[in-house]
């Protein structure tokens, strides 16, 4: 452990004990050697002010360092500092029932109300750097229920309302229950967004994101045609190929979240990847249709960035995109004053895989250290 | 090959009557060219084709002719004409393959099972347009086909009318969008579905699971509907495609192989009154002529096999049946329920059927027009005519011959080559 | 049918053409003299000396020329002349088949099959010991099939899930018992290169070696304990005074192998265990070996393994679609082919997952490596289709109507026998009703050694197949031939002796029956 505890007065940094530092609320700063802001912006030597588990200030060392407050501890990390990683989605701390397979229609079960906090998933994900996710779904229901945004620690909800979870293939649509067949699923929604009631009305007045698990061509080119007829401005979930739908997807104000790639994983994945950037369709990674563990997300979006993805954009794929597919961008993925101070301290860039991570604060206290 | 003149400028600027009189008309072909139906636009030529013999399906056989192309439809035909150093020549052109039961579907996941009687679903809600199949399909000279459901259901949905190529999108491959209602008579409609013994398990402890019961429920299936019509207590899911059943607007085509499912299908028309039935995979059609042209059927054939038997409910075709059927004048078309391979695929099927009997002029028009007027789409598809979709297969020999092979096909005048 | 004596004989000589009626009708009961001149029996075995005059408006030969208006003679099963009608001399007194209408094409050849046993694949791994004698059923639908599509000669090994198969036998679509339908017994061994059923290659490739290793090593411990025996009887002999017998062994030595086993000759056959012995009799090359390869892979494993074990000289590849990759080195080995009933190899790109195409038989044929085809099915996809398909995809008509005739009969080692109609030569043809690449052909009659044994107008089967109309009672198609007596000319005089109906007759019935039936019930 490389980092260091510096204060402006010596004496003060003698007698205050770094971890006084953490008692929640109380302010301090962090200065590193490089600060990712958000996509491909880099500070260097600069510093982050956390008050009240938020980022208070965010700047160069130079031009803040000056106007600290007298005592406020200050933690030097010589590496990169960035936000934590935010999975776009995730079942994590759900166990093995995510979904209830009474029916195929469990569009009022809120999901967060199956979360586990300290279930040894969460815990992965939080070593890994994610400290925030879409929780959401499993893909056993045309119409699963109601997702939230969340924090890796201490159950924490971020926005209990983001989205309504909606499968159209095949984990969802099964043989001996309503709907049987693609077609069954289709009319079933339609039927009920036509109506318009409850959770349906809800997502059409645009109170609430719509996420539509897919994965065949067939299933996105159909979910597509389905978010056009509604109107719906949906997230297309599992959905590793929609990069061949790219336009379509930018013409319907659509999103994406995939899972993200793996070492030696087919080549149309990471070209989808890039047809999506380059069509400006948001597009996030998520855990929640991986099999993956979650440090996927970083490895995958440095994969990304070798088969040619622009940094920036890989880096907004599993941080401020993903935050604001999960239905938190207001308040998570990135480093800027007024979002949540949830921070990762790595041993060098985070988009190298022989980057460590280091040290993992969540609302401006530090939950892992030392790995 | 000698030009006289630059085809492709001459119909530009004349009028394509002045074919009329050409002299190199061979044999019975037209006195006059097939004129388009709309006047032609002057639209630029893509590109000229010419061939030996040109089987248009409407008509004679055009001994040495040309087919121009321009955008996606046919700008002429006419005898004589050279495709010019830029264009094409096979030794046979005929049009593209209309396929009404290809089978190309999601398995379970194409037809709503849980119901018996489900006309709102589409088709093309459950299909997947990214399935090598289609391009095998089109490879094979099968340019238009009409998805269904699988017959599990009783009354399984409508259909569509859709090209084998192009985008793979509904929107720019269907020709003509719920078509027809898919029913099913025989063994298929009550398979799986089990008789409740105190609670039921699932959606399958219903009707039918059996033959009689499957008639039965197409039977309550349109009183209902009758009784739905005026009377919007009685009205359900679908009341409204089942009477366009009934007032002939729309095709019912059923699944029925074995005699006895032609017969109830056949009886089903006649009770109701059904002006537009179409029997699929009728593999037993042949033992119920007197039936068949009573009723005014038309039929789909299944693929032929070696031994005779087929997939569905082992029905037993007879080689020559589609010669029966032509000589009893029941309107019929051939299928290959999907098969793209060299024994399997609809052109070999037509050449089966000639093999059993069937005239060439008759096995053509059993794989394109008659298809094509079944689906209601042979404004659009079915035959080399002007106007009509520039939909060809382009052949090294005789079509349909074990010898000759598709060189080609052009799909929306685009060439498709393997 | 056809079926007219000679006239201008008959009318000069008639008493003496009586008298050979005769004479059959003395030699043998009367019913069935009656059906082995007119070929209704299955029984290829013509009487001694009896002559058929086949006369076709066309005879494709499969040796140079077509000949137009042609005749051809079979005496004792063997075709004795052929030529245009004003050449060849026809006896006087043998029956005469066909007409202008037909074309005459030599019978196909079916170079390997699996079809017609009760069980093509064997559970244990070497079984060079059995013989497919034991598993061919005479009675086999498929043989019929065989006599209704005109195959006449096929060549029926195990199947290809096994290590070393049994014996293979090359039959005709004849008889009722397998020693009738023989045409070479005991002829070749299937050895599968791909593996069986679970095994992997390795333990595939692992297993045939020490089938081979295990005789290899036992004939040597053979011989070393032959080499003792014999030095103890030496010495025996010199102790006791006299000359020692000669000596009795009878083996030879192996000449086409990559290992050999020195002194083989001192041990005698019947000592070695009859379990294995085939296998050294592949060893010395007195056996043809079909070589099946599943997969590209397979080919160079094939020919190496081939290449040690001195089978190379006799070997015949038996391919999958996708062996055309191979075949460069098929092309330096020299060996001949036969084609998978699938010609069309379709590929995915894995990365793009396009699909490509290879019409296979081109390959071998652009080559110039020896190959024979295989029927898809016994029915209408048989081998004239498999040969039809093949031009259509541009193949020289005369290499695809030899590569199912005379290519499989060279590996067949039948050559000089049977595939093609020339002097000497089996008397195996087919009556065709036209060209045989045609969809409208059919096979009218199909001969064999001289007699006929199929014709398309008693066939119910195939009148049920293509009519629908179902066989009635237990009509075969040999009885209906002979209880119908029908009436043929003689120089205007009417006999009784032809049996059989007019061809349109026959086919014209059904059709008219089902509609009479049905426009009864309505």
């Amino acid at each position: 452990m490389r980092n260091t505890i510096l204060s402006l007065a010596g004496a003060l940094a003698c007698l205050a004990p770094f971890s006084a530092a953490q008692s929640e609320g109380a302010p301090f700063a962090i200065k590193a050697e490089h600060i990712l802001v958000d996509g491909g912006e880099v500070l260097l030597d600069g510093i982050v002010i956390v008050e009240g588990g938020k980022i208070s200030k965010v700047g160069l060392a130079a031009d803040l360092a000056g106007g600290l407050p007298k005592g406020m501890p200050i933690l030097d990390h010589d590496g990169w500092l960035s936000a934590g990683l935010v999975a776009a989605n995730g079942t994590m701390g759900l166990g093995p029932a995510a979904d209830d397979s009474t029916s195929a229609f469990t569009e009022n079960l809120l999901v967060a109300e199956s979360y586990d906090a300290d279930h040894s998933s969460v815990k992965e994900a939080r070593d890994a750097g994610v400290t925030s996710f879409g929780l959401t779904t499993g893909t056993g229901n045309v119409a699963g229920g109601l997702g939230s945004a969340v924090k890796t620690v201490g159950g924490k909800i971020i926005n209990l309302r983001t989205h309504l979870s909606l499968c159209i293939a095949p984990p969802a649509i099964q043989s001996r229950r309503y709907p049987t067949s693609y077609s069954g699923a289709l009319s079933a929604l339609d039927e009920r967004f036509a109506a318009a009631e409850g959770v349906y009305g809800a997502v059409l007045k645009g109170d609430l994101d719509v996420t539509i698990a897919v994965g065949e061509r067939h299933e996105i080119d159909r979910a597509i045609g389905f978010s056009k007829r509604t109107g719906l401005k949906s997230i297309l979930r599992g959905a590793n190929r929609a990069g061949e739908f790219a336009e379509r997807l930018s013409e319907a104000g659509m999103s994406v979240v995939m899972t993200a790639p793996v070492l030696g994983g087919v080549k149309w994945h990471t070209d989808s990847i890039q047809s999506l950037a380059s069509a400006g369709v948001p597009f996030a990674f998520g855990l929640a249709d991986s099999n993956a563990g979650a440090s996927s997300l970083r490895l995958g979006a440095s994969l990304a960035v070798r088969a040619g993805l622009d940094r920036a954009s890989a880096w907004r794929a599993i941080t401020s995109t993903a935050a604001s597919l999960a239905g938190a961008g207001d308040s998570v993925g990135r480093v800027a004053v007024g979002y949540d101070a949830d921070l990762a301290l790595w041993s060098g860039d985070p988009l190298s895989p022989a980057t460590r991570l280091e040290s993992v604060y969540i609302d401006g206290v530090l939950i892992t250290e030392g790995k | 090959m000698k030009t006289i003149f630059s085809l492709s400028a001459f119909v530009l600027v004349a009028p394509l009557t002045a074919f009329a009189d050409s002299p190199q008309i061979v044999g019975d072909a037209p006195a006059a060219p097939i004129e388009a139906s709309a006047p032609v636009e002057a639209a630029p030529v893509k590109f000229v084709i010419s061939a030996d013999a040109i089987y248009t399906a409407a008509g004679e056989m055009i001994e040495g002719g040309t087919v121009v192309i321009s955008g996606t439809t046919i700008a002429a035909v006419t005898p004589g004409g050279e495709s010019g150093e830029d264009g094409l020549h096979v030794a046979a052109i005929t049009p593209g393959f209309v396929e009404l039961s290809p089978r190309i579907n999601l398995a379970d996941y194409s037809v709503e099972e849980s119901g018996e009687i489900m006309p709102t679903m589409r088709a093309t809600s459950s299909m997947d347009l990214y399935d090598k199949r289609w391009e095998r399909l089109l490879n094979s000279g099968t340019t238009t086909v009409l998805i269904s459901p699988t017959a599990e259901d009783v009354v399984g949905g409508l259909t569509s009318v859709l090209k084998t190529g192009g985008d793979p999108t509904v929107e720019a491959r269907v020709v003509l969008a719920d078509a027809t209602l898919a029913g099913s008579f025989g063994s298929h409609a009550s398979r799986g579905n089990h008789a409740v013994f105190g609670r039921p398990t699932d959606h399958f402890s219903r009707r039918p699971t059996t033959r009689m019961g499957t008639e039965w429920s197409q039977r309550k299936a349109f009183y209902d509907t009758l009784a739905a019509i005026g009377n919007v207590d009685r009205q359900f899911a679908g009341w409204d495609i089942m009477e366009s059943v009934l007032n002939g607007e729309r095709p019912y085509i059923v699944q029925a192989s074995a005699t006895q499912d032609i017969r109830t299908a056949i009886y089903l028309k006649e009770e109701f009154g059904i002006p537009n039935m179409v029997v699929d995979a009728a593999a037993e059609a042949w033992r119920e002529p007197g039936l068949l042209v009573r009723s005014g059927m038309a039929v789909i054939l299944p693929p032929f096999d070696a031994q005779g038997r087929t997939a569905i409910d082992n029905g037993f075709l007879a080689w020559n049946s589609a010669k029966l059927l032509d000589d009893l004048e029941v309107p019929f078309a051939l299928s290959s329920h999907g098969s793209a391979s060299l024994n399997g695929r609809l052109s070999m099927q037509a050449g089966y059927a000639i093999r059993g009997g069937l005239s060439f002029e008759d096995a053509l028009a059993a794989v394109t027009i008659t298809p094509a007027r079944l689906a209601g789409v042979d404004s659009r598809v079915g035959s080399i005519e002007v106007g009509k979709d520039a939909d060809l297969v382009l052949w090294s020999g005789e079509p349909f011959a074990a010898t000759s092979r598709i060189v080609g096909v052009v799909l929306n005048g685009e060439l498709v080559t393997k | 049918m056809k079926f007219l004596p000679n006239r201008t004989h008959a009318t000069t000589l008639l008493p003496a053409r009586t008298m050979t009626l005769l004479r059959n009708w003395t030699l043998v009961p009367g019913a069935i003299a009656a059906s082995v001149l007119f070929g209704n029996l299955p029984s290829a075995s013509a009487a001694v000396g009896d002559s058929i005059v086949i006369e076709a408006g066309r005879i494709i030969t499969q040796a140079g020329e077509d000949i137009v208006d042609g005749v051809i003679v079979i005496t004792d099963g063997r075709i004795t002349a052929i030529g245009a009608a004003a050449d060849v001399e026809k006896p006087w007194d043998a029956p005469v088949m066909g007409g202008p209408e037909f074309t005459v094409f030599p019978g196909f050849i079916e170079a390997h099959t699996n079809n017609g046993m009760d069980r093509p694949n064997e559970n244990l791994d070497v079984t060079p010991f059995l013989n497919v004698r034991d598993s061919i059923d005479p009675v086999n639908f498929f043989f019929e099939d065989c006599k209704r599509w005109g195959i006449t000669t096929l060549n029926v090994q195990q199947g290809n899930n096994t290590v070393v198969a049994g014996n293979g036998r090359v039959v005709k679509p004849v008889g009722v018992t397998v020693e009738e339908m023989t045409i070479r017994p005991d002829f070749g061994f299937k050895i599968s290169i791909s593996p069986k059923s679970g095994k992997s290659r390795a333990t595939q490739r692992q297993t045939l070696n020490r089938a081979f290793g295990d005789l290899r090593s036992d004939l040597e411990s053979q011989v070393e304990s032959a080499k003792l025996d014999e030095e103890l009887a030496a010495r025996e002999a010199l102790g006791q005074g006299r000359e020692r017998e000669a000596e009795e062994g009878e083996g030879r030595a192996m000449t086409g192998s990559g290992w050999k086993v020195e002194g083989l000759e001192r041990i005698k056959r019947s000592e070695i265990d009859e379990k294995v012995l085939p296998l050294l009799e592949m060893v010395e090359g007195r056996h043809r070996t079909f070589l099946y390869c599943g997969a590209p892979m397979d080919v160079q494993t094939a020919i190496d393994f081939a290449t040690e074990n001195g089978l190379l000289a006799k070997a015949t590849l038996v391919l999958d679609a996708s062996c055309w990759k191979a075949a460069d080195a098929i092309k330096a080995s020299g060996l001949s082919v036969v084609l998978d009933s699938n010609m069309v190899h379709i590929e995915v790109d894995p990365i793009t997952e396009e699909e490509t195409e290879t019409f296979v038989p081109s390959v071998f044929a652009e080559k110039g490596i020896p190959f024979a085809l295989s029927s898809a099915n016994s029915s209408t996809n048989s081998l004239w289709f498999q040969a039809a398909l093949c031009v259509g995809y541009g193949m020289e008509r005369t290499e695809a109507l030899a590569a199912v005739t005379t290519a499989p009969a060279n590996i067949l080692g039948l050559g000089d026998t049977v595939g093609s109609l020339e002097v000497g030569k089996a008397g195996n043809l087919l009556l065709l009703s036209g060209d045989p690449l045609d969809m409208t052909s059919w096979v009218e009659f199909t001969i064999i050694d001289g007699v006929k044994i199929y014709d398309r107008s008693k066939d119910v089967r195939n009148r049920h197949l293509l009519y629908g109309v179902e066989p009635r009672g237990t009509l075969a198609i040999e009885s209906t031939a002979s209880e119908t007596p029908s009436k043929i000319e003689v120089d205007g005089e009417v006999t009784e002796e032809a049996k059989g109906e007019p061809v349109e007759e026959v086919a014209e019935e059904p059709i008219e029956e089902v509609v009479e039936e049905t426009t009864k019930k309505d």
